[in-house]
């Protein structure tokens, strides 16, 4: 029986979590407490915070395990940089000072921050530590795993084989070739930043027309292997020799000019169709490159069901893909399940660096991932006593979630508070922004009015998840309720989705089960008493480039900022007269 | 006049000469207002009074207004440069100063701060009145109704916390010697970092035939690396 704190960090998207006993006990990423979107120091607000919710003194951590090895990946670092002499002359000192004077400390600075001995504190592996936040966390007791990001200390894309307690590593595609360093170039020549917009590549890709490019990404950027692995053309990348820029030259030349950043986008101009057929091509390209790899791993494990993790395993549109696949393979692999931790990317790894060291020290696997509400709680009474000082006028309400439903059956923005706030880059009902998801008109105000983002993202329903089927071609599995897959919306349901459905007829849905988001349950429980579809639009609780929202105080923050209609916190409710 | 107004009254006709530096200067003034905006709401979050968490909150809706105007302003004279360019994205990080320096130094560190952006803001909104540019003067005019009412409110809670005025002059002091210390070493680790990067350049150019050891020992692998035990 042991006290595990798992750490990832150093790169981007901090996070910590720890694991008592076996037992998921808190996951934080440290952007919510920093309040600094994909906060990249190390996450020791968070780490302190995990400790503080279960009343755990540092000095009683057993183990403190960071989610990759510095030292290799120093090492990495290095030969990447001396082999592609002379381009990397600018990166060199950069990365070094990087490395030298911050990375490599990473175990000593944890100990230090955090009091815990230094010989309590571990290294993992980064693919390990991913692998093992997917499968621990999944409700298999034996499945293949894909781990695919950018890169960890060498691999791109892992291959594994999970068996209760076990994880074995099966095969590996090692940096520079990486689908995930493939993605963010693009995602740098649309336009967009790195780390933070790829989900806008994943929006924009509905919009055009994938076999335009198609073949340009097949013979010229990417060449996909019979044995399910696949190359990359290094020539029109630059992530060995240029960390922030992502693409080369040759990129250009086969595509055209890079999109320039913050320039507005209008789907209705050719250059601009000529991007959205890239996003399409290279959304297309990456879903037959996962389902080989996907071929391949349960092949070689001679699993029947599948867990993803790694930053590209939040790519809702390919999860899809891979699910139908999964679903419907012949014979006896048929009807295999596929499993996304919510947090899949960078973050995950604190947790699966917590549950892989928990696991070597004899604890019990944990039981399947119910919920994301992994974080702080919310603290109605200091919202309160802030609010009266503000001049707002708060009042309690006797059902919050009922009062939200009829707020939002009115046609209402309401941003809704609470219990302990998400896991992940998703909001699930403990920090959301709801709204009715019938008006087109309702995304356009959202977007343009509280997210100010592009046109083109779509925002996701939740349903009640009995009602799945009445309203989507699909059935809840082990990804609707981490809203981490998309499924059709039925043609019938369409005049009462619009603003929850994609333009190529699809929805990022989540199903809501009393058991995992009691207070969004009984909120689309209250819409349904009402006579109205039991779906509501369900965004992140955030302004643009913002984190979501963790405390009180930052839902207060963004309650002055921005023009929701009504707040409610707890039981606590803010409405704006009108 | 003090010092910091002084200076930037003489320097204004260089700092504001062009667009691109226009925009340079404003998009340096969002990203302070940004790092403060951060700054007082983590201060928001850490303060036990509920009183003093509502005044922070109040300032950093305020700090993130004046980062979207100023980032608006440079997108705009960015724009009209001769060579157009975006600018990045406001992003600050917080340097953590309620953390770091306590709630009653936080707050003289606050008031000084603000009282200097005063000074600064007031010489710029007198140059661009003086040379016709009435956008620009008229945006800084917008921003320094609020800095005054920070100055103001951070000065009373100073003296509450301080419980005398000797004891608020005193961590007004403090700040002032923690901001030279802070100065210094930002002014070491700038003068340290370009020493590094001349190092780590010379060690590159020394390092170069192991580069080309490396790839010939050590080639790109492609396709599957851990081979594969399956059919």
């Amino acid at each position: 029986m042991a006290v595990v704190l798992g750490i990832s960090g150093n790169y981007h998207d901090a996070a910590a979590a720890l694991v008592i006993d076996g037992q998921v006990v808190a996951a934080i990423q440290e952007e919510r407490l920093s309040r600094i979107k994909n906060d990249a120091g190390l996450p020791i607000a968070a780490a302190l915070a995990c400790l503080d919710h279960a009343g755990v003194d540092p000095r009683a951590v057993d183990r403190l395990a960071f989610y990759e090895d510095p030292v290799a990946k120093l090492e990495r670092v290095l030969v990447h940089l001396l082999k592609n002499m002379p381009r990397t002359w600018r990166a060199f000192p950069r990365a070094l000072a990087s490395q030298l004077g911050v990375k490599i400390w990473a175990l000593d600075h944890l100990s230090e921050s955090l009091g815990v001995p230094r010989d309590r504190v571990v290294a993992l592996d980064h693919h390990r530590s991913h692998a093992a936040s997917a499968f621990f966390a999944s409700p298999y007791q034996e499945a293949a795993v894909l781990v695919v990001d950018g890169v960890g200390e060498a691999h791109a894309t892992t291959l594994w084989s999970g068996r209760g307690h076990q994880l074995d590593l099966l095969a590996s595609v090692d940096f520079p070739h990486s689908l995930g360093l493939l993605y963010a170039g693009l995602t740098a020549w649309l336009g967009f930043a790195v780390n933070e917009g790829e989900y806008k590549v994943m929006g924009l890709a509905a919009f055009g027309d994938p076999s335009r490019l198609r073949d340009v990404f097949l013979q010229k950027i990417i060449h996909l292997q019979g044995d399910g692995s696949y190359q990359l053309d290094l020539a029109c990348f630059a992530h060995m020799s240029d960390a922030e820029l992502g693409f080369g030259p040759a990129l250009e030349r086969l595509l055209g000019p890079r999109r320039p950043q913050a320039k507005p986008w209008d789907l209705g101009d050719p250059a601009d169709r000529r991007y959205a057929d890239a996003a399409a091509a290279l959304q297309s390209v990456l879903e037959d490159t996962l389902l080989g790899l996907a071929g391949r791993a349960l092949q070689l494990s001679g699993a029947r069901h599948l867990c993803l993790a790694g930053g590209v395993a939040l790519n809702a549109r390919a999860n899809a893909r891979i699910s139908q696949f999964l679903r419907t393979r012949g014979g006896d692999a048929g009807d295999g399940r596929l499993f996304v931790q919510p947090a899949a990317g960078d973050a995950g790894g604190a947790l699966g660096a917590a549950l892989l060291a928990s696991a070597e020290l004899g604890d019990p696997r944990p039981p399947p991932l119910q919920s994301a509400a992994l974080g702080l709680p919310v603290d109605p009474a200091r919202a309160l006593e802030i609010a009266r000082h503000l001049g707002l006028a708060p009042r309690r309400v006797d059902d919050p979630c009922q009062e939200a439903a009829r707020r939002i059956c009115d046609g209402q923005l309401v941003a809704f508070v609470q219990g302990r706030f998400e896991w992940g880059p998703r909001a699930l009902g403990q920090r959301s922004l709801l709204a009715s998801p019938r008006e087109l008109a309702t995304r356009e105000r959202l977007n343009r009015v509280i997210k100010q983002r592009e046109p083109f993202r779509p925002f996701a329903p939740a349903v009640l998840s009995q009602e799945t089927s009445q309203f989507f071609a699909a059935e809840p599995d082990d990804l609707t309720p981490f809203m981490t897959t998309t499924a059709p919306v039925l043609p019938a349901a369409l005049p009462r989705l619009r603003a929850v459905t994609h333009v190529d007829g699809s929805a990022r849905l989540q199903t809501v089960e009393a058991a995992r988001a009691p207070e969004l349950h009984a909120l689309l429980t209250g819409l349904e008493g009402l006579g109205e579809a039991p779906i509501a639009l369900n965004t992140s609780l955030n302004g643009a480039g913002e984190p979501i929202v963790a405390s009180a105080e930052d839902a207060l923050a963004f309650w002055l900022r921005h023009g929701v209609d009504a707040m409610i916190i707890g039981d606590l409710l803010l409405e704006r007269t009108r | 006049m003090s010092l910091t107004a002084r200076t930037a009254a003489l320097l204004s006709p260089l700092v504001w000469r062009t667009h691109a530096r226009t925009a340079r200067r404003l998009h340096a003034f969002a990203q302070a207002e940004h790092g403060s905006m951060l700054d007082m709401r983590l201060a928001a979050a850490a303060t036990p009074s509920a009183a003093r968490a509502a005044a922070y909150l109040r300032h950093a809706d305020d700090e993130a207004r004046h980062a979207q105007i100023f980032a608006k302003q440079a997108q705009r004279a960015a724009a009209a440069a001769p060579r157009p360019r975006a600018l990045p994205p406001v992003s600050a990080d917080s340097e953590r100063l309620f953390e770091r320096l306590g709630e009653r130094d936080f707050l003289a560190f606050v008031h000084h701060g603000e009282a200097r952006a005063l000074a600064q803001f007031e010489a710029y909104e007198r140059y661009f009145a003086a040379v016709g540019r009435d956008h620009e003067s008229a945006l800084f005019s917008a921003v320094m109704v609020d800095e005054r009412r920070h100055s103001r409110y951070t000065r009373e809670l100073l003296l509450q916390l301080a419980g005398d005025e000797a004891s608020a002059r005193a961590a007004l002091r403090r700040v002032r010697r923690w901001e030279l210390g802070r100065l210094w070493l930002r002014a070491g680790r700038a003068l340290a970092e370009r020493l590094y990067v001349l190092t780590m350049l010379l060690v590159y150019l020394l390092a170069a035939p192991l580069g080309l050891l490396l790839r010939l020992v050590r080639p790109h692998r492609r396709g599957w690396s851990v081979a594969p035990k399956g059919p």
